[in-house]
């Protein structure tokens, strides 16, 4: 009869109480040597490998690719070559006898059990549904159950130094408190040294119960309790006594709505008059709690480190799109086919505006404490998405028709809302627009995307009476921001370019020659 | 085993002591005298309530010294026999008198070994009675003990029972520190089971009286029995109790305490040492610091009124902590 042994999940940190059979990197039958690579355990944390403490075969994997296991549950059945199925399914059976789970303990997951039979490679078919079924016995537990392995089975014999806690509790889970360390004086063992041994052997614990409020109620006097008038009659109406309210009322008073608290929280509400009850905030719906998504957590480290590392200072100016506009609207006249936006334009204007003011179109490299200048505009443009946003790179925008850029612009946007945006079509720029005019935001400013030197904030072209020439006209006014990172722009830089910017939104002819 | 009496009980747990071991020697008033001093064959008194009634017949003047009305002398002579290698038993009579004898306790025998860094030690046991409930009135009804368990290095032991008198005893006298022993004066009567052969409790080691879900009721001394009648009666309505009885109050048998507060997570504390700083707020205070997250409802404590203990038998029975009071703070604490 050949000597098999099983191997358990392994605990990698202190904090591992569970683990995921990620992967087996061994077949049933197969042999392995001391130190070879078995399978891959994942962990909340990490992903390890599982290497071979000692050298034996493969003959039954119990928990399936995806199983969660406990700590110091069976993985899988191996023993020295010549094992023969038979025995297998003996040694299986024999395990899954073993942990016969208590009656406390939950059923697997339906769909885990489901699952099983089919994800449970054997060497032979019979001891396959008896892996399985052992597998499902041993699947993850439900949160809560308390699951005793069978090491720590059986009757505590007379004489055993336990407390009258801990013995009660070894008799309930059927545990041999003979087999237990006991932590206190003259080796008395406690409750706490029973869920040791328990979680030591690989079974869990229940947690405690939390315990529920009691409703208590105060009996003393509170005629000297501080309270308002309508309070005082209040609390003697629903029978509250002023003790047990808080005082939020002014000069360290009981108020009406602290009466009325109180009244709820004790249960006195139900039989007071409807209107005293109406009165009483009643809690609104459950508040949503979503978990962070990747990109939320990357736009927010992202952000927080930008509004942490760069010294943000912000320039505005004001910029009449009377003949931007009127550009627009002759392009898309004149070319047929063709629909370009403001933004399209504005995207050329500051595209022409870095050609012009190159120390502008830079990038922070702390590493290298160094400036890095880009020699075309790689212009970055945010794009809001459902729970984000990315911002899609229009590359050399300086060197791009603007119907060149219209088209790519509304590509990028598309895959971005698609999602199949490609890396090197987001990752990198060497300077973003964030426009928020079609919102109808005036004004804005942005917070830099790292390491980028500075990010244009574009509100709305709003119609305002400005002086032109000393008569006033209604002209379209785009205020647009400029946030820019100290440590690589100055004020008089930032300015520059802005001047330069209004120059070309001004008079696009001017981006023509 | 025998039937014998808490009385009898403490007086095995002495002699037997005595037989075993040659450095133990009993000090007190009224050991021999009492019944004509000087005269051999007449039978000695043993103590006040005749505790150790017979040692001083069996073991002579040698090893059963008659003090005069004298406190101090007496736990002077103790704590000093004790530093040079004999393991007296002394006894105050009254624990109330401790007042006129605690330097040699509290700031000698308690502090031998630590200030002697360990070369010098103190293996005595004071005994003394405490508890109110016999008339005896303000300054002989008094229990003290929780001004002894706040001394480091003194140990300070309730038993409740003739059978934990003696194993307590018997491991107070082995243990090489100062005990004070608190013996309940209204229990020198009680009856129980008690082995004829030595044997010890351990202390610091608490004794669970009644075994329950709903309420933890912990209580020491003659306390314990009105505890347990209070549990017995509160079973009747379905409302089971854990009952403690920690039996030494220092060391204190913190896990049992917490143990079972984590499952009832109710609890009463019944005490008769003080109202205010004793036993059962230094207990509280352990509950709410340690397992304040077990507790379903604020503790109760069951205590006297902040006086002295009354005279009058009808005033003492008021003042005293009893089984009815007992069972409505656990009729509170579960909202019935």
């Amino acid at each position: 009869m050949a000597d098999l042994k099983t191997l358990e999940m392994p605990k990698y940190g202190l904090s591992m109480t569970e683990g995921t059979v990620a992967n087996w990197l061994v077949e049933p039958g197969q042999s392995f040597d001391k130190g070879q690579e078995v399978c891959e355990v994942e962990t909340s944390k990490i992903t390890n490998v599982f290497e071979a403490p000692f050298a034996a075969t493969l003959y039954a994997v119990i928990a399936p690719k995806g199983t969660v296991l406990p700590v110091g549950a069976p993985m899988a059945v191996v023993g020295e070559a010549g094992a023969t199925p038979a025995e297998v399914e003996a040694f299986v059976a024999a395990l899954n006898g073993a942990k016969e789970p208590e009656p406390a303990v939950a059923a697997p997951a339906k769909a885990e059990a489901k699952a099983a039979p089919k994800a449970a490679p054997a060497p032979a078919p019979k001891a396959a549904a008896t892996v399985a079924a052992l597998a499902k016995s041993i699947d993850k537990p439900v949160a809560g159950a308390t699951v005793v392995p069978a090491a720590l089975k059986g009757e505590t014999p007379e004489g055993v130094n336990a407390s009258s806690r801990a013995l009660r509790l070894a008799q309930k889970l059927g545990i041999n408190l003979a087999l237990v360390t006991g932590s206190g004086a003259e080796g008395r063992i406690s409750v706490e040294d029973i869920e040791v041994a328990v979680r030591a052997a690989g079974g869990s614990v229940a947690a405690p119960a939390p315990a529920e409020r009691a409703k208590v109620e105060s009996h003393a006097d509170d005629s000297a309790v501080p309270a308002t008038p309508v309070a005082r009659r209040l609390a003697q109406k629903l029978g509250v006594n002023l003790n047990d309210c808080r005082a939020t009322g002014t000069q360290g008073r009981v108020c009406r709505d602290d009466v009325l608290l109180a009244a709820q929280k004790l249960g006195k509400l139900e039989d007071a008059p409807a209107s005293v009850a109406a009165a009483v905030p009643q809690p609104a719906e459950d508040p949503v709690v979503t978990p962070m998504s990747g990109m939320r957590r990357a736009i927010g480290a992202r952000l927080v480190q930008s509004k942490l590392e760069a010294p943000h200072f912000r320039l505005t100016t004001e910029i009449d799109m009377s003949r931007l506009n009127a550009l627009r609207k002759e392009i898309n006249a004149d070319v047929p086919g063709v629909k370009i936006s403001v933004n399209d334009l504005l995207i050329k204007a500051v595209a022409a505006a870095l050609i012009k003011v190159p120390d502008v179109n830079v990038c922070y490299d702390a590493e290298q404490q160094a400036i890095v200048r880009y020699p075309d505009a790689d212009i970055s443009v945010a794009v809001a998405l459902n729970g984000g946003l990315i911002t899609p790179i229009v590359k050399a925008a300086n060197r791009k028709s603007v119907t060149d850029i219209s088209k790519e612009v509304v590509a990028l946007v598309t895959k971005a809302k698609a999602g199949t945006l490609q890396p090197e079509e987001f990752q990198g720029g060497s300077f973003s627009i964030s426009n928020l005019g079609m919102f109808g935001i005036t004004q804005f400013d942005a917070i830099i995307n790292p390491p980028q030197g500075a990010i244009l904030a574009v509100g709305a072209a709003i119609e305002r009476a400005v002086p032109v020439k000393g008569q006033v006209e209604i002209r379209p006014i785009l205020t647009a921001t400029l946030s820019c990172d100290h440590r690589v722009i100055d004020g008089a830089l930032g300015a520059q370019f802005l001047k330069e910017l209004k120059r070309f939104a001004e008079a696009p002819n001017l981006m023509l020659v | 085993m025998s039937t014998k009496s808490y009385r009898e009980a403490i007086k095995d747990a002495i002699a037997q002591e005595m037989r075993l071991d040659d450095t133990v020697v009993v000090i007190g008033e009224d050991q021999r005298g009492g019944h004509g001093g000087h005269q051999p064959e007449v039978e000695a008194l043993g103590g006040v309530l005749g505790v150790t009634k017979g040692l001083w017949t069996e073991f002579g003047s040698e090893r059963v010294i008659d003090t005069p009305i004298t406190e101090s002398a007496i736990i002077g002579m103790a704590a000093g026999a004790a530093a040079t290698g004999l393991r007296p038993v002394a006894e105050l009579m009254f624990m109330d008198f401790f007042g006129v004898a605690f330097d040699g306790i509290y700031n000698q025998a308690a502090k031998f070994r630590y200030m002697f860094g360990g070369k010098a030690k103190a293996p005595l046991v004071v005994r003394g009675m405490v508890g109110a409930g016999f008339s005896a009135a303000g300054q002989h009804s008094q229990s003290p003990y929780h001004i002894f368990a706040s001394v480091p290095g003194l140990k300070v032991v309730c038993p409740s029972t003739p059978y934990d008198a003696k194993g307590l005893l018997i491991a107070s006298i082995r243990d090489d520190d100062p005990v004070m022993f608190c013996e309940n004066k209204i229990l020198y009567d009680m009856k129980g089971e008690v082995p004829d052969e030595p044997y010890t409790i351990p202390l610091g080691v608490a004794n669970y009286t009644r075994e329950g879900e709903d309420v933890t009721i912990i209580a020491l001394g003659s306390l314990v029995h009105q505890a347990n009648a209070a549990a017995d009666r509160l079973a009747k309505d379905g409302i089971t109790c854990d009952v403690i009885d920690p039996r030494t109050i220092s060391p204190l048998d913190e896990t049992a305490i917490l143990e079972s507060v984590a499952a009832t997570g109710r609890v009463v504390i019944v005490d008769e040492s003080a109202a205010r700083c004793g036993f059962a707020h230094d207990v509280a205070a352990l509950i709410a610091s340690k397992g304040f997250d077990y507790l379903r409802a604020p503790i109760e404590l069951v205590l006297p009124p902040h006086t002295p203990v009354p005279f009058s038998p009808a005033l003492e029975k008021l003042w005293l902590p009893d089984a009815a009071k007992i069972e409505a703070a656990a009729r509170k604490l579960m909202g019935a």
